[in-house]
């Protein structure tokens, strides 16, 4: 009985002990000033980021950049870890539509003003706001492939001609911005006329084209892989993953008209560990033009310094939408309107898409 | 008669079967504490998230309510989790009864292995498997367009039947493992007594194998239909955006409306649907039979 009763102790000790640690945290193991964890999405641009930016900053500074993938889920990550006193990471990689969704929270710090005049000499313009610097510039593209179909469309009202434009297609899920906009662009409006968005306009412009979507993908990579193996013909991707497809096969073709432009920006939480080594990995990055070239001609994905389309080959710049001359063809998302207007609207895309 | 009085007070304390109150509690006691701290306070925090914010009461749940969508994804959720439930069940208790009588070890091995390498798989890889199958220019499109018995590749990929396909595989070693349990207590000799007197195959199946394994069908049925509920994979690989199911309704309640209290709200309804659905399967499948047999 004794024994039951000391095993039992040191069990709940065990437990306790457990527990504690649990609550304590990461945080207190984590505060060395020689450190710091970035909130990322994983995957191939986390290596590359790895091999063009943190790895570099690291070697000059001294400071051990670590990446957690949490960006996917940052706003409700953030806001969670916020509560309970327990933010791990110095800076994240955050869509623009949540950065405005945290900014709009105050869960964000705004950049301190003289880097922010700093920043904004050696970046383009509007790369640059209160809250962040543009990491990962990118754009919904119409992609098409010729192998498929006898005619390739260019445009969002093509892509909705489902008669001349014979083939199956694809869109993103979770697009519901760029849905809606590619929606009133096929139904006639001019790119200075979409926002505010007519909302009830879209939604009987993407009534037309829901049954002839054979696949909405869940993710990029599922938007990647749904075109390479053949089981869509036309449809929706991002304009870094259309870049790496097409170049991997001549009858793929991709049309920036009509593009949705939207970009990743790196933020500082608002108790963020460690802010000094953020802020000084923005600043790296701003002003190695050559480092970002390579990673744009590795990603595919323009970034914040204009500079660095000096370095980087025509068949690579003329590919991606973030290019100036590609740029200017793009939509802007209004991102004030976005954050006013998503928990209406989402719910709204959630109920038209199951429907 | 003195003599047997000091022998019995010499005696050590008869081995009983139960154990005393204070013991049994102590013993239960890792258990409890751990389940209480790590299950169920959180789950009554969860309850009381959903019913105090943003605002005191159960608007929480109206709103959910009120939405198409969400009825769409329990819909999907419970009419595929039956689905489910049945045709494991029925394919498990085949399975199990055969590897309950299989003389042949090559047979029997080859059973079980086709019954466990499923459930060593990473779930990931199984469901993949399945879009490697389905999708427009997968096996089996392949196979009907070759035979020439369709023209053009069907959408097979991305609909309710692919996440049933995909659940039922997942769930079947599920049911046959605790179906072989039962089966294997079952005494060979009931059966020939029963076909002995008359009775056809398939009636002392029906009058012998069933009530006295009803406990673990039922068992079975309640532990399939739950896992089947949340199962949170084979509805986002197999099902695609279109199929919404409860689990992944709950997971852009989190990450696309950054709505706490209302993933918290539909997970509560979920937990309380599938208890319904459960307690009405029991009450429909026999409950007093099932007391019967316990008792």
């Amino acid at each position: 009985m004794k024994r039951l009763v000391g095993i039992l102790a040191l069990a709940i000790a065990g437990i306790a002990a457990v527990m504690l640690a649990g609550a304590a945290g990461p945080s207190s193991g984590s505060t060395l000033s020689d450190s710091m964890v970035i909130s990322t999405f994983g995957g191939a641009t986390d290596v590359a980021s790895t091999k063009y930016f943190y790895g570099p900053f690291s070697e000059s500074t001294g400071v051990e950049v670590k990446m957690d993938p949490s960006s996917q889920q940052l706003v409700a990550k953030l806001r969670a870890a916020e509560q309970s006193n327990n933010v791990v990471w110095s800076l994240a990689r955050a869509n623009e539509e949540d950065a405005v969704v945290l900014a709009a929270d105050g869960l964000l710090q705004p950049l301190p003003k003289a880097l922010k005049k700093r920043l904004d000499k050696v970046s383009y313009p509007g790369a640059v706001t209160r809250y962040g610097i543009t990491f990962l510039r990118s754009a919904t593209v119409l992609l098409c492939n010729r192998a498929m179909v006898s005619r390739c469309p260019t445009t969002p009202r093509e892509f909705w001609n489902t008669k001349t434009f014979k083939g199956p297609r694809t869109m993103f899920a979770d697009g519901w911005v760029e849905g809606l906009i590619y929606a009133l662009e096929a139904d006639g409006v001019s790119q200075k006329h979409l926002f505010p968005l007519d909302v009830n306009r879209a939604f009987r412009s993407l009534d037309r084209i829901r049954g002839s979507i054979n696949v909405w993908w869940a993710n990029p990579g599922h938007g990647e892989q749904v075109f390479r193996d053949g089981q869509v013909a036309m449809g929706t991707i991002y304009d870094g993953r259309a870049s790496l497809i097409s170049s991997d096969n001549n009858n793929m073709k991709v049309s920036f008209r009509g593009a949705v432009a939207t970009r990743e920006l790196l933020v500082v939480p608002k108790n963020a560990p460690n802010p000094k080594a953020a802020w000084a990995l923005i600043e790296w990055y701003a002003t190695h033009a050559r480092a970002q070239a390579q990673f744009t001609i590795e990603r595919r994905n323009g970034l914040s310094n204009p500079k660095e389309f000096r370095y980087i080959p025509k068949s690579v710049s003329n590919s991606i939408a973030s290019t100036p001359k590609n740029a200017a063809q793009a939509v802007r998302v209004d991102f004030a309107w976005v954050q006013k207007n998503r928990d209406r609207v989402y719910r709204r895309w959630q109920d038209w898409l199951t429907g | 008669l003195s003599s047997a009085v000091v022998l019995s007070a010499r005696r050590p304390r008869a081995w009983r079967r139960d154990l005393g109150l204070g013991s049994a509690a102590l013993l239960l006691a890792p258990f409890v504490v751990t389940l209480a701290l790590l299950f169920l306070v959180p789950l009554g925090w969860l309850f009381w998230v959903s019913l105090t914010e943003p605002h005191p009461g159960l608007g929480t749940y109206r709103d959910l309510l009120t939405r198409p969508v969400v009825w769409r994804a329990f819909e999907n959720t419970l009419l595929v989790g039956a689905a489910v439930t049945t045709v494991s069940l029925v394919i498990g208790a085949f399975l199990a009864w055969e590897l309950r009588n299989a003389r042949s070890s090559l047979y029997r091995g080859v059973l079980w292995a086709a019954v466990l390498f499923p459930l060593w798989m990473s779930a990931i890889v199984r469901n993949y498997a399945f879009t490697v199958i389905l999708e427009r220019n997968g096996v089996i499109n392949r196979a009907l367009q070759a035979t020439g018995l369709t023209d053009a590749p069907h959408d097979l990929l991305y609909t309710k039947l692919a996440v049933f396909l995909g659940m039922v595989h997942s769930m079947v070693p599920y049911a046959v493992l605790p179906l072989y349990g039962a089966f294997v207590l079952i005494d060979e000799d009931l059966l020939w007594a029963a076909r002995s007197l008359g009775a056809s195959r398939l009636r002392s199946l029906g009058s012998i194998v069933v009530p006295l394994a009803l406990p673990s069908i039922l068992a079975v049925g309640a532990l399939v239909f739950v896992i089947a509920c949340g199962y949170y994979i084979a509805p986002v690989v197999l099902g695609g955006p279109r199929n919404l199911f409860v689990a992944t309704l709950i997971d852009q309640q989190i990450n696309q409306l950054y709505d706490l209290p209302g993933a918290a709200a539909a997970a509560f309804l979920l937990l309380f649907g599938s208890v319904l659905v459960i307690a009405l399967a029991m009450l429909a499948l026999g409950w007093r039979r099932l007391v019967a047999v316990l008792s």
